[in-house]
């Protein structure tokens, strides 16, 4: 029966739709970035794509459909709050690597002033022409050059809440298993017995 | 579905036969139940720094096993070697899930 409501605890949070709060501020931002020392990365190209904070939630390999850059550029879109990623693609191989993941992720990382470039943005308008990728879909501006909201952009919206909720209500779960099985059995029969009939 | 919970699905699903042939001895809802809510707590939080905070992987992953380590050893009072052990070889398994994707898709 404990275990029953545990799990039934457990799926009652899973499933609800969660607690959310929008802290994302309003404003479009512009992230330029450019590549200082293209000579340890002549056979890569450069590209630069925003997600919001659902990076494991949103497109693949096959979805990345933007422009290339040779040695950095703009970005426009998105909101402030929002996380940004630069790509690059080797020309030889095709293989595309986040600039802080797999091959000379680090060394990359560090080459492409990555952490330095994102902090350095300004609010501006959105331009025309960016492409933006999102849940396998891709999202472009429309006439007036405004982006359609996407449902599920980031950590306090649509599935973000299982980043945080999920992890909390499992350890307070996993907490009412360790006190459930710490407590002895005999005395809860011993209770039983000694209720009157 | 989000990426997250095929994650979740994933791990639990690869991890469950190393809890349950480590502890044999327990109630197998007690096990499953167990690698739900432990992954549950870990995976997000680990996903989240990975991700999100640009951690290393392998310090994220050795974070985990020490969390999972501290949960099952103060839940199931197995051995610290073999606690160690066991959610050792469960991580070892669920980590290496990105490269047997990556083997079995061909990329």
């Amino acid at each position: 029966m404990k275990i029953k409501l545990i799990i039934a605890f457990l799926a009652l949070a899973i499933f609800s739709p969660g607690l959310r709060a929008d802290v994302v501020t309003e404003g479009e931002i512009t992230v330029t970035f450019r590549i200082t020392n293209l000579n340890e990365f002549s056979d890569y190209q450069f590209f630069f794509l925003h997600q919001g904070y659902t990076y494991d939630e949103g497109w693949r390999e096959g979805d990345i459909d933007t422009v290339f850059m040779e040695d950095g550029g703009q970005y426009s879109g998105g909101r402030e709050g929002d996380k940004s990623y630069i790509f690059a693609r080797n020309k030889v191989t095709g293989q595309i690597m986040r600039s802080d993941m797999q091959l000379g992720g680090k060394e990359f990382r560090e080459n492409a002033k990555y952490r330095t470039v994102l902090q350095d943005y300004s609010v501006s308008g959105i331009e025309g022409g960016v492409v933006v990728l999102k849940e396998g879909k891709k999202l472009k501006p429309d006439s007036k050059g405004e982006f359609a909201e996407p449902e599920n952009d980031g950590f306090w919206h649509g599935f973000g809440w299982m980043y945080w909720l999920l992890p909390l209500v499992c350890l307070v779960s996993l907490l009412a298993f360790f006190i459930l099985r710490k407590r002895p059995a005999a005395s809860f029969h011993a209770t039983v017995a000694d209720q009157p009939s | 579905m989000p990426q997250l919970l095929i994650n979740l699905l994933e791990t639990i699903l690869l991890e469950t036969p190393v809890w349950w042939i480590g502890y044999r001895k327990e109630p197998a809802l007690h096990i499953i139940l167990f690698v739900i809510l432990l992954n549950g707590f870990t995976l997000p939080l680990a996903t989240f720094v990975f991700h999100h905070l640009d951690w290393n992987y392998f310090l994220v992953e050795i974070l985990v096993v020490i969390a999972e380590f501290l949960i099952v050893f103060a839940v199931f009072r197995k051995p610290v070697w073999f606690s160690i052990l066991i959610a050792g070889i469960a991580n070892s398994l669920s980590a290496s899930l990105p490269w047997i994707e990556k083997v079995m898709g061909g990329s």
